[in-house]
């Protein structure tokens, strides 16, 4: 379940509750906008949402017991960012 | 036994057996008897606008083991259920205004006829609406509250998770997030920062678990 988050903060994002805002998001496939004032963030909150991908990928042959799997998704696309969980279940 | 049972009898018997054999036969087709597995991603181009990536461009690894992409898509076709948690905790009083409006905007933005969501407010404790809500349903509820308390932000994600947003609740959502409006302080959880993702993605499961268990005792008794 990815967690996204809108804040109003200055513009450095700095403080441990705006830090730990995106580390939720960064582990979980979301994304943390952080604007001056909340109302300039929700487009950009809604926009994050609605361009979600779904990638379908090949169940491991091994059942994975219901444990949490560790999970690496790169790019090798120059300047594009990807957020994904961190972590996967697998059935 | 009449003849009329004999007949019902026989085509219960040819049914379940059709039944059977299309079950096996697509086992037998499928090197893994597990379904492909959906992961929910967000890409952003260097400037920071959404983008849908390029397969070809990816690599996917569970436990560090390389595994194949079947496909890349964007997800707005699949069915959305959101939970837009709200901090009403005494420390966000002077963000009254912003947070209502914004909460409001996100539900008008993303309520359609293939996304619903529930409006949650948390301060020491959660609560959640009883069920998903429309826009205006939320314009009302978001007026008669007050702001005051600590704030219990990482017990409240974790409620959520494995409450109404939980995989056991909702088994034909797979696409379910959580929007959160707060400055992210928390003094008053039980669960630590550092175990939330995790503790609240194992009791989604366990969740799930359970609800699967209980399904199937109750489809035998």
């Amino acid at each position: 379940m990815a967690v996204f988050s809108l804040s109003e903060g200055w513009a450095d994002g700095s403080g441990t509750g705006l830090d730990l805002l995106k580390q939720f998001a960064k582990g979980t496939g979301g994304t943390a906008v952080l604007e001056n004032k909340m109302a300039d963030g929700v487009a950009a909150l809604i926009a994050a949402v609605q361009s979600q991908s779904v990638l379908s990928i090949a169940a491991p042959t091994q059942p994975g017991s219901g444990r949490l799997h560790s999970l690496s998704i790169k790019t090798l696309e120059k300047g594009v960012h990807i957020a994904a969980p961190a972590r996967i279940l697998i059935p | 036994m009449t003849l009329t049972q004999r007949w019902y009898r026989t085509a219960f018997f040819v049914v379940c057996v059709w039944g059977a054999h299309g079950a096996l036969s697509s086992l037998a087709q499928t090197p893994s008897a597990q379904a492909p597995l959906k992961i929910f991603v967000s890409a952003s181009a260097k400037d920071g606008s959404p983008i849908t990536p390029d397969a070809s461009t990816l690599s996917v690894a569970i436990d560090k083991q390389p595994v194949k992409i079947n496909s890349v898509h964007s997800a707005k076709d699949d069915k959305l259920l959101f939970a837009v948690m709200v901090d009403i905790s005494g420390s966000e009083a002077p963000k009254e205004t912003a947070l209502k409006d914004a909460a409001l905007k996100i539900f008008q933005g993303l309520t359609s006829d293939q996304s619903q969501g529930y409006l949650v407010l948390f301060s020491t404790q959660t609560y959640p609406s009883k069920r998903p809500l429309q826009p205006s349903e939320v314009q009302y509820a978001l007026e008669h509250f007050r702001f005051n308390g600590r704030t219990a932000l990482y017990d409240g994600i974790a409620q959520i998770s494995s409450g109404i947003l939980s995989k056991g609740q909702n088994p034909d959502i797979s696409r379910r997030i959580v929007v959160v409006l707060s400055d992210g302080v928390d003094n008053y959880s039980h669960i630590l920062a550092a175990k939330m993702e995790e503790w609240s993605s194992e009791r989604e499961w366990r969740s799930f678990r359970c609800r699967r268990v209980g399904r199937t005792v109750q489809g035998r008794a």
